[in-house]
């Protein structure tokens, strides 16, 4: 029992990194309309500015210290998000939602290039920012770092939430994600909505690059956590802040369950396939996520 | 005129540029630029070539022979090997080719008997392959032959068998395949070696630490981890969270060069990285001092130790083949023979390997194996002992 | 635009793609260098042509569930990689080019199928998690399956091609081969966009509410959409077996998935010459870049490859963002203005 309990607590901590990456996801989309595979690749840039400003700063000779370093990396995440709405999104306005998600594809295989240009293939050590070790609670261990960033997780879940329905400027986004042109009619800037989602969005993914790599090693592999995160987005709802931690926690359970306890009968295969698995059914009984907004036709 | 003048002066830029007397050969190699090792490259290409310009210079003018090696950059693809091969045959004609892990393995195994040119790879053979009549080999076994070379060492003298926990990722053949080659031995010789379990994880995990405890319930003597860099930094994480602590074997690709450059050392204390070709901080090692002698670019390491062993085999093999048929006659088959038909030295390949003896019957070479491991002692990388360690015979998996 | 003199005296010439003698003798002319061309080219130029010509099936399959129907597809390279699974196990059993192919074809829209059955609840950008899922099943479905069904972790060898008691594993066999398929392709993705079914994916691909209204079944639609892709996959698939000789799972990730995305929209989304333009030209850049960059390794100049291979992925970057927002109808509305600007040279065209 213990055990399980055990395994519960260590998938759901693992669950809401996932659906903290699909957060970051998730304020993009709930706030432009954009569909952004390149996520992992946002993750990836922002881990590295954190490098820069933090490890690669002091083996040049100049030690920031890390307050100011995390302040560097959020004041480059801003630049970060302007420059790719200037860029990339601005001259798209009014396209269909459709070449706006072909934007996102060129922006992964130009982000990959781009990273792996300016830093190099190698892999590096990232200092460590959360503290180490574990939390005894009773007869559980719960990772701090994971632990930090589960309860990070979830007041950025409840704060944006409270941003996107209750403040003006997040209601706005919200009109954005609607529909452009109508937007723009009503005298919406579709332009700042889209650098606002940005901005968000690379600092929640900075956020969670923190939570992933604090006194780890960050390598370009790392961008394959942006194709965990984003069936958990899916899974949660697009348009859903809240559903993306909540879908998080449920492919992190479902992950530890199967790892634990099918993967020695399947050698392995279990919970690489049941995660997936579970979206399609819940997709086929939800066809918009869990909480994703229900879309109403006409002609 | 100025035609007359042109041709001239093309003629003579033709006789400047044609080689001297010297036998030119071609050996060509596979580097990863673009893919998962673009960082490792730079110092594994720069062991070739120091050893290729050594060669050249000290061996190579003797025997007027001249050894080309050109360097494609495969990206660690296998579709990019598929079709680049045929026009490597023809263009450069090769009399050998120096591969890079499994990609060049897998692409180049079926072709090579046909096209008649043999396959030396610096990476670890797998079991997956371990057929007879094979143009492809490999300066080291298999990686579990090398983690059965550290196991046998940390098994002597002690009570019982040596319990071996693995985690490995389900999606990674070559991954998986190392832990088959572990739980072969641990069937043949039970009294020695047993394999606890086998968790399985993602190459790059948030977390190891569920993994980790199933691992250690069974109270293991070493957590063998041949995956990636990062299941090794994120599994000595999780024993520092669950406050336990049990060495972890690790390979060459993730080995405890590459770890260093994630978690300082000391969290890894007591670990292992387990391969066959002489370790790089080896005490008294020739081919180290050749390497720096004859440098233009690179670091000496683990990766550059690796390339510049295999280099120096193929090297050798020319040589053998010169000595059989004449400096003139050596192509893809005549290197072939020389690798089978010599034993090679571990003073002749400079102390980089031990000695080698190889047959068809296997991708590796045969007789009696030997490895080699590094550990961390007090924070720094130490081989374990400097002389070689037996390896315990492994039926084939 | 079509140039001025020409006028239909029937249907069956108004329905023709290649309207005027002069293009029929053009691309026949094209089609002769094409055939002729292993005669002078090396291996090299071969070997690369014949990976243009399997990328080109695949993305013509793409085009026509992403393109046509607007269906989005992020696991093409599972698909192909489901087809050289298929020919390898169907060669191994000793069956012939000839039904290889077909079967590789047939066996990966059935595969499809089962990923597109979804699409009745599910719609849009959530339909494309199911093709995620695809892709992300692939790998681990083919491992864990026992070794003597797929060859597991090992991979499986492929039989060469014979046809006619000829080897077509040979470089220039190869090709030939690739080249049949690449032409019937092209043939019916230019077809496609004139039949009812494919005017059905059109109709669904503006508005499936509006398709449905007018009587088109919409999830039959869907599905036959992955079905048509899967096709085109399952022949670039069986075919790339043939080149590779041997298939392992590592050769088809999702990061090809995108590439071939990629290509598509650099083409042109809404033509069938657009996988064409798209695929040519990626794969000339990608080379070309891939050329320089092994050019200066071999130079000795001490210049680091990395760099060069970086740029290729930024390059093709720029060039989809630079299609998107420049000109959302890809190389091929750009070939099309040419095409009408020299027609109506020298007046201005409007």
């Amino acid at each position: 029992m213990i055990n399980l309990i055990q395994i519960l607590i260590e998938g759901a901590l693992v669950g809401l990194v996932y659906g903290l990456v699909a957060i970051s996801f998730v304020v993009i989309y709930r706030a432009s309309k954009i569909i952004n595979l390149a996520q992992g690749e946002v993750v990836v840039v922002g881990a590295f500015l954190l490098w820069t400003f933090t490890a690669g700063a002091a083996a040049a000779g100049y030690p920031i210290p890390l307050a100011l370093g995390l302040l560097l990396t959020f004041a480059g995440c801003v630049a970060f998000g302007w420059t790719v709405e200037r860029t990339i999104f601005r001259p798209l306005i009014g396209q269909s939602a459709f070449t706006i998600f072909m934007a996102g594809v060129a922006l992964l295989i130009l982000l990959r290039g781009l990273t792996q240009l300016i830093w190099g293939a190698q892999s590096r050590s990232m200092p460590v920012i959360l503290p180490e070790g574990a939390l005894q609670l009773g007869p559980f261990l719960l990772n701090t770092r994971l632990l930090i960033g589960a309860v990070f997780t979830v007041v950025l879940t409840i704060a944006l939430h409270a941003f996107f329905t209750r403040s003006r400027l997040g209601l706005r986004l919200a009109a954005v994600a609607e529909d452009h042109t109508t937007a723009h009619s009503l005298g919406v800037s579709v332009r700042q909505a889209i650098a606002v989602a940005w901005i968000l969005g690379t600092m929640v993914a900075t956020a969670a690059a923190v939570v992933l790599l604090s006194g780890s090693i960050l390598s370009l592999e790392v961008a394959v956590i942006g194709f965990k995160a984003l069936p958990v987005a899916l899974l949660g709802g697009l348009e859903s802040i809240r559903g993306a931690p909540l879908a998080g926690l449920i492919i992190g359970i479902f992950e530890a369950l199967a790892s634990a306890y099918l993967d020695p009968l399947t050698n392995g295969a279990a919970s690489g396939l049941l995660p997936y698995a579970a979206m399609i059914a819940v997709l086929l009984i939800r066809p918009y996520g869990l909480f994703g907004w229900r879309r109403i036709e006409r002609l | 005129m100025k035609l007359k003048t042109l041709l001239a002066a093309g003629v003579a830029a033709l006789a400047l540029a044609a080689p001297s007397l010297a036998k030119d050969y071609t050996i060509t190699a596979s580097a990863d630029y673009s893919g998962p090792f673009a960082d490792v490259m730079p110092d594994a290409m720069a062991g070739l070539n120091a050893i290729v310009d050594y060669w050249n210079k000290e061996v190579g003018e003797g025997l007027g022979t001249h050894v080309n090696l050109k360097i494609y950059d495969m990206r660690y693809d296998s579709a990019v090997i598929a079709r680049t091969w045929p026009s490597i045959l023809t263009s450069d004609q090769p009399i050998m080719h120096l591969g890079f892990g499994s990609p060049d393995l897998v692409t180049l195994m079926g072709r090579l008997p046909q096209d008649k040119v043999p396959m030396l790879l610096g990476t670890a053979m797998v079991g997956l392959v371990w057929k007879p009549d094979g143009w492809h080999f490999s300066i080291r076994p298999t990686y579990s032959h090398e983690f059965a070379g550290l196991f046998s060492h940390l098994e002597a003298g002690k009570d019982g068998p040596l319990k071996i926990a693995a985690i490995s990722t389900q999606n990674q053949a070559g991954f998986v395949d190392q832990v088959n080659g572990v739980k072969a031995l641990a069937t043949q010789d039970p009294d020695h070696y047993t394999v606890t379990s086998t968790q399985w994880a993602e190459t790059a995990p948030v977390s190891l630490t569920a993994q980790v405890r199933a691992a250690l319930a069974d109270q293991p003597d070493v957590l063998l981890i041949g995956g990636t860099t990062a299941q090794v930094i994120a599994a000595a994480k999780a024993m520092d969270e669950l406050g336990q602590r049990v060495p972890i074997v690790m390979s060459t690709h993730n080995g405890l060069a590459e770890v260093s450059k994630g978690i300082p050392l000391a969290d890894l204390e007591g670990s292992y990285s387990a391969f066959s070709f002489a370790a790089p901080e080896k005490a008294e090692l020739p081919i180290r001092d050749i390497f720096e002698a004859n440098k233009t670019e690179g670091k000496w390491g683990t990766i550059t130790a690796q390339a510049s062993a295999q280099a120096i085999l193929a090297l050798r093999v020319l040589e053998k083949a010169i000595a059989d048929i004449g400096a003139d006659n050596v192509n893809g088959q005549a290197m072939y023979d020389a690798l089978l038909a010599h034993e090679y030295t571990e003073a002749e390949l400079l102390g980089a390997l031990p000695t080698l003896d190889y047959d068809n019957s296997a991708p590796f070479p045969i007789g009696n194996l030997k490895a080699t491991a590094e550990v961390v002692k007090d924070g720094k990388i130490t081989t374990v002992q400097s002389e070689w360690f037996d390896v315990p015979q492994i039926n084939k998996w | 635009m079509r140039p001025t003199g020409i006028w239909h005296a029937s249907y069956a010439t108004e329905a023709r793609v290649l309207e005027t003698v002069r293009s029929r003798l053009w691309l026949s002319l094209f089609g002769a260098v094409l055939l002729g061309l292993p005669l002078m080219a090396s291996p090299w130029m071969l070997g690369e042509l014949t990976n243009l010509f399997i990328t080109l099936i695949a993305v013509c399959g793409l085009y026509v569930t992403v393109g046509m129907a607007g269906q989005i597809n992020i696991a093409q390279s599972a698909f192909v990689g489901v087809g050289a699974f298929t020919a390898a196990k169907l060669s191994n059993m000793g069956a012939p080019v000839w039904a290889v192919i077909p079967a590789a074809a047939l066996i990966t829209g059935a595969v499809s199928v089962l990923f597109a059955l979804p699409a009745a609840r599910v719609k849009g950008f959530y339909l494309a998690l199911t093709t995620l899922a695809a892709q992300v099943m692939f790998p681990i479905v083919i491992l864990a399956l026992p070794m003597s069904w797929l060859g597991g972790l090992v991979g499986m060898p492929v039989m060469p091609p014979v046809l006619f008691g000829l080897n077509l594993g040979t470089p220039s066999g190869l090709y030939f081969l690739g080249l049949a398929f690449a032409a019937l392709a092209v043939w019916t993705t230019y077809n496609l966009p004139r039949s009812r079914i494919g005017r059905a994916f059109r109709t669904v691909h503006d508005n499936d509410s509006a398709a449905g209204v007018m009587g088109i079944p919409v999830t039959r639609i869907k599905i036959e959409a992955f079905f048509a892709g899967a096709l085109y996959a399952g022949v670039a698939g069986a075919i790339l077996a043939y080149m590779l000789q041997f298939v392992t799972v590592s050769s088809f990730t999702l990061f090809a998935s995108v590439w071939y995305l990629g290509m598509l929209i650099v083409g042109g989304l809404h033509s069938p010459l657009g996988p064409i333009l798209g695929v040519v030209f990626v794969t000339l850049v990608q080379e070309g870049l891939h050329t320089a960059g092994n050019a200066i390794l071999q130079s000795g100049s001490g210049l680091g490859g990395g760099a060069v291979f970086a740029a290729s992925s930024l390059v093709l970057g720029l060039c989809i963002l630079a299609a998107l927002i420049f000109e959302p109808r890809g190389l091929a509305h750009i070939w099309h203005q040419l095409m009408t600007a020299f027609r109506l040279w020298p007046f201005p065209r409007n």
